[in-house]
């Protein structure tokens, strides 16, 4: 597997802190972990970087994470990038939604090793589909 | 070589023909840490979270305590030739002690569990997996030469429907 590269956007720095450190600690060579505190820097971000993987909080201030997570699944170009969505959203419904346009969903509170599980399922499905596009 | 690890001791090996048992884990926790690539493993039976309870008998039985056991652990598997980066971590036992409606008073097991996780973060570890809580007796297996970790689990009240989890001590998917 290739050293991936991976966007936190959360408007907590705590919570991108334990994102980041739990990253570290995964199994999987990381060429580069970026951070934004919103979902308009996150945009922006995921516009002027190659990721293979955006791990999104929902409820955050300027531009939630619904919407950037619409935005890049809206746009072609970035087919290719993950989403994984962190948050206290308990909404069923709305996470149903959300689910059709994720890879997956992390509930808050979550164990480090719960979102290390996820992260690597999400990983794996990225490089077996990858590797059959190859 | 069968080595059994009991209450409050631990042993640790690089010898690919050793087996590391340790019995009745009830709210006392077994850790097993384990290097693939050195072939180095081993297991600690900590009874209590924090030294601090008692620091004159943690010196004298350092693997009594969650903070010590583990301290003693990791300083002997590197010892052996593990390193860090490689260590997988799997954990057994935490059960709650009530006995039948009874409430779980000191709520050790839980405790024990929280303390050791608190630690693992705080240094850069995470636990690749786990079998912890409920109402069960645990008997944990080690084995050198595969890192295969096999939990026999059996209820502490009553029933002798006895179940088994085995986890292989690497990643799944990786």
């Amino acid at each position: 597997m290739e050293p991936v590269n991976i966007l936190i956007v959360d408007d907590c720095p705590v919570v991108r802190l334990i994102i980041r450190k739990t990253l570290q600690l995964c199994p999987v060579e990381i060429e580069n972990i970026t951070e934004a505190a919103n979902g308009d820097e996150g945009w922006e971000m995921v516009k002027s970087h190659d990721f293979d993987l955006v791990i999104a909080d929902l409820n955050m201030p300027v531009m939630s994470g619904t919407e950037m997570i619409a935005k890049i699944r809206i746009d072609p170009t970035f087919n290719d990038v993950s989403i994984l969505t962190v948050s206290a959203e308990s909404n069923n419904s709305r996470i149903g939604l959300l689910s059709r346009l994720t890879e997956g969903f992390v509930h808050k509170p979550f164990s480090p090793e719960y979102l290390r599980d996820k992260i690597l399922k999400v990983l794996e499905k990225q490089t077996i589909i990858s590797d059959d596009t190859k | 070589m069968r080595q059994v690890v009991g209450v409050s001791d631990l042993k640790v090996s690089g010898n690919a023909n050793d087996i590391i048992i340790t019995h009745a884990l009830g709210s006392c926790l077994g850790i097993t840490v384990y290097d693939p690539a050195a072939g180095v493993g081993g297991m600690v039976h900590v009874m209590l979270p924090l030294s601090k309870a008692d620091p004159e008998k943690a010196e004298l039985k350092p693997a009594m305590y969650v903070d010590t056991g583990l301290q003693c652990l990791l300083n002997e598997v590197y010892r052996l030739g593990a390193r860090k980066n490689n260590l997988e971590i799997i954990v057994a036992g935490g059960a709650s002690m009530k006995k039948g409606n009874g409430d779980d008073y000191f709520k050790i097991g839980k405790r024990n569990f929280t303390t050791l996780r608190k630690l693992l973060w705080k240094n850069g570890f995470m636990i690749t997996k786990q079998d912890v809580g409920g109402n069960i007796s645990r008997t944990m297996t080690l084995s050198i030469n595969d890192g295969i970790v096999t939990i026999n689990k059996k209820p502490i009240n009553g029933s002798s429907v006895s179940e088994k989890a085995v986890f292989k001590s690497v990643y799944d998917t990786y």
